[in-house]
C-alpha cells in the first residue's frame, strides 16, 4: 500500500510534469534543450528520492515503544533529533537528515525511513535547481543525501527493538497471542481503509486541479472569442481573465465542498478506529492494564469485527485509486483530451480552423476513450463489491450465531 | 440487563469480566473486579451469580475476610473460545471453521 501510494504520487507528478511542462517546452523551446532538460529531470527525480519510504526492520514492540527505544539509542550515540507524533527525525550532518516512521502490520511493528534534508540542505537544493545550471549538481547532491541517509537508517533501525521497551508477549500465551493478532489484523485493515480513502481524496483533488485548469482556459478562450472575435492583437483580455477566474473559483469551491462532504466523515471515522485500535495494540504489547472505564480488548475486537466489511468496502470502493493501471489510463487520456482542447482554443485564436477541427476530433476521441475505460472498470467493480459484501454479511452472521449459541449453551 | 438470570446476559459484560480475571495472576477482590468491569454493584452481583452458576468463575474466601473471584478452567476455556472466534473472524476466516 505504501509502495503503491508512493508510485501513484510519483506517477501522477511525472504525468503532470510531462503534460504541462515537458511537452510545451519541447514544442516551443526545443533548441534550448540544454537549458531546461537538466532542470526538468532534477524536478522529476528529486521527489522520487525524498518521497520514498522504505521498510527497515519489524519487531514485536508497540510503535511508541519502538520509537522511544530508537530515539534513546540515537541520543546516546550523540545524534541530534526531534520527535513528532511517533516520527523520529535525526540530523546526520549539516545537510542531511532521516525521518524514521513506525506502523503496525500483522507481522508486528515496522520501522521505515524517508530521506530528508536539513533547512540548509533544502535551501542549497532549491537554489541549485532554481539556478537551472545547478540542476545536475542538485541531482548528484540528492543522490548523496539518499545514500548517506540509507546507510545511517539501516545501521540504527535495529536499535528500535533492542532494550528500552517492555518484553514481548510470551509465545506460550495462546489467548494473548490471539488478542494481539486480532487487534493487529483489525488495525491493519482499518489503517488500509484510512490510507485508501486519504489517497482517493488526494487523487480526487489532483483530478479536480486538472479540471479547474481546463475550465479556466475554456472560459478564458470562450469569453475572448465571444467578446472580441478572433482578434488576438487588439482584443481586450481583462473581461475574459476576470470571467475565467470567477468561473474557476466558483467551480473550485463547489468541487472542494463536494469532495469534503464525500470524504471527511469517512476519513474521520476510520481515523478514530485506527487510534482506538493502535492504543489497545500498544497496551497489549506492553501488557499495561486497561483504564477501568475503557472497553476490554475482546469488546473492542467484537465491535471492530462489525466494522471489517465497511473497511474492506472502503478499500474496494476508493474509486480508481485502488486500481493504478486503470487510473493512469484514464488520467492520460483525460490529459490528452484536455490538452487537445487547449490546442483547439489556440488554433481558433490564430485562425487555423482546419487544425482546430482535427484537434477537436482528437480531443473528443480521447474523452470518449476515457469514459469507456471508466464505465468498463465501474461495471466490474460494482459486481465485485456486491459479491464481497454478501460474503462478509454471511461471515458476520456466522460469528453472531456462534456467540449466540455460546450464551445458550451456558 | 435487569434480569440476567431470566434473559440472556450481555456477552460484552461477561467477556469483560472473564478478560479482567484472565489478566490477573491470582483471584480478584470482588470490589476491584466490579470497578474494572465498569458496572454498578447490583448488575455486577447478578452477573457474578450467573457466572458462578455456570462454573465460569469461583468464589474464594481470603484470610482478611474479603471474598475473591477466581477464573475456573471452564471460564478460561470459554474466554479462549470467544477470543478465538473473534480472531478468526477478523483474520477473514469463518469462526469455528
Amino acid at each position: 500500500m505504501r509502495g503503491e501510494r508512493y508510485q501513484n504520487r510519483i506517477a501522477i507528478f511525472l504525468i503532470v510534469l510531462l503534460g504541462f511542462v515537458a511537452l510545451p517546452l519541447t514544442v516551443n523551446l526545443l533548441r534550448l534543450w540544454f537549458l531546461w532538460v537538466p532542470a526538468v529531470v532534477a524536478i522529476a527525480l528529486l521527489p522520487a528520492i525524498f518521497l520514498r519510504e522504505a521498510d527497515l526492520v519489524t519487531g514485536l514492540l508497540a510503535p511508541s515503544q519502538a520509537s522511544d527505544a530508537l530515539a534513546a539509542n540515537l541520543r546516546a550515540s550523540g545524534v541530534a533529533l526531534t520527535t513528532d507524533r511517533g516520527a523520529v527525525r535525526a540530523r546526520i550532518g549539516a545537510l542531511t537528515a532521516v525521518k524514521f516512521l513506525t506502523r503496525t502490520t500483522e507481522q508486528g511493528t515496522v520501522v521505515s525511513y524517508e530521506t530528508r534534508a536539513t533547512p540548509a540542505g533544502w535551501a542549497l537544493l532549491i537554489a541549485l535547481v532554481a539556478s537551472i545550471v545547478g540542476s545536475v549538481p542538485a541531482l548528484v547532491l540528492s543522490l548523496l543525501f539518499f545514500l548517506r541517509a540509507s546507510r545511517f537508517a539501516r545501521a540504527h533501525a535495529p536499535s528500535a527493538f533492542q532494550g528500552g521497551g517492555a518484553p514481548s508477549a510470551p509465545a506460550s500465551d495462546e489467548v494473548h497471542r490471539m488478542l494481539v493478532g486480532g487487534i493487529s489484523s483489525a488495525l491493519g485493515t482499518a489503517r488500509e481503509a484510512l490510507e485508501t480513502q486519504r489517497k482517493a481524496y488526494t487523487d480526487a483533488l489532483g483530478l479536480a486541479g486538472i479540471a479547474l485548469v481546463t475550465v479556466f482556459i475554456a472560459v478564458l478562450v470562450g469569453l475572448f472569442v465571444a467578446l472580441n472575435g478572433l482578434n488576438l492583437e487588439t482584443g481586450d483580455w481583462n473581461v475574459p481573465i476576470i470571467g475565467a477566474l470567477g468561473a474557476t473559483v466558483a467551480v473550485g469551491g463547489a468541487v472542494a465542498v463536494a469532495l469534503r462532504r464525500r470524504f471527511s466523515t469517512r476519513i474521520a471515522r476510520y481515523r478514530t478506529w485506527v487510534d482506538r485500535l493502535a492504543d489497545t495494540f500498544d497496551r497489549e504489547l506492553s501488557r499495561r492494564p486497561a483504564e477501568p472505564a475503557s472497553p476490554s480488548t475482546f469488546e473492542l475486537l467484537a465491535e471492530a469485527s462489525t466494522q471489517v466489511p465497511d473497511w474492506l468496502e472502503a478499500q474496494r470502493s476508493a474509486g480508481l485509486s485502488g486500481d493504478p493501471g486503470t487510473s493512469y489510463g484514464i488520467l492520460l487520456t483525460t490529459l490528452f483530451s484536455a490538452s487537445s482542447f487547449m490546442y483547439v482554443a489556440i488554433d481558433i485564436l490564430r485562425g487555423r480552423l482546419e487544425s482546430a477541427a482535427l484537434e477537436a476530433a482528437t480531443g473528443v476521441g480521447a474523452a470518449v476513450t476515457a469514459a469507456w475505460i471508466y464505465r468498463r472498470w465501474k461495471k466490474g467493480e460494482d459486481a465485485r463489491l456486491a459479491q464481497s459484501k454478501a460474503a462478509w454479511d454471511a461471515h458476520l452472521g456466522a460469528l453472531r450465531s456462534h456467540l449466540d449459541r455460546f450464551l445458550e449453551e451456558m | 440487563m435487569a434480569g440476567v438470570q431470566r434473559d440472556r446476559p450481555d456477552l460484552y459484560v461477561v467477556a469483560r469480566l472473564l478478560e479482567r480475571l484472565w489478566r490477573e495472576d491470582s483471584p480478584m477482590v470482588k470490589t476491584r473486579l466490579q470497578v474494572a468491569a465498569n458496572v454498578n454493584y447490583d448488575v455486577f452481583s447478578r452477573y457474578l451469580e450467573w457466572m458462578v452458576g455456570r462454573g465460569l468463575v469461583a468464589l474464594e474466601n481470603s484470610a482478611n475476610g474479603h471474598e475473591r473471584v477466581a477464573l475456573t478452567r471452564k471460564g478460561h476455556e470459554a474466554y479462549r473460545k470467544l477470543v478465538q472466534w473473534i480472531h478468526e473472524f477478523v483474520q477473514g476466516r469463518m469462526p469455528g471453521a
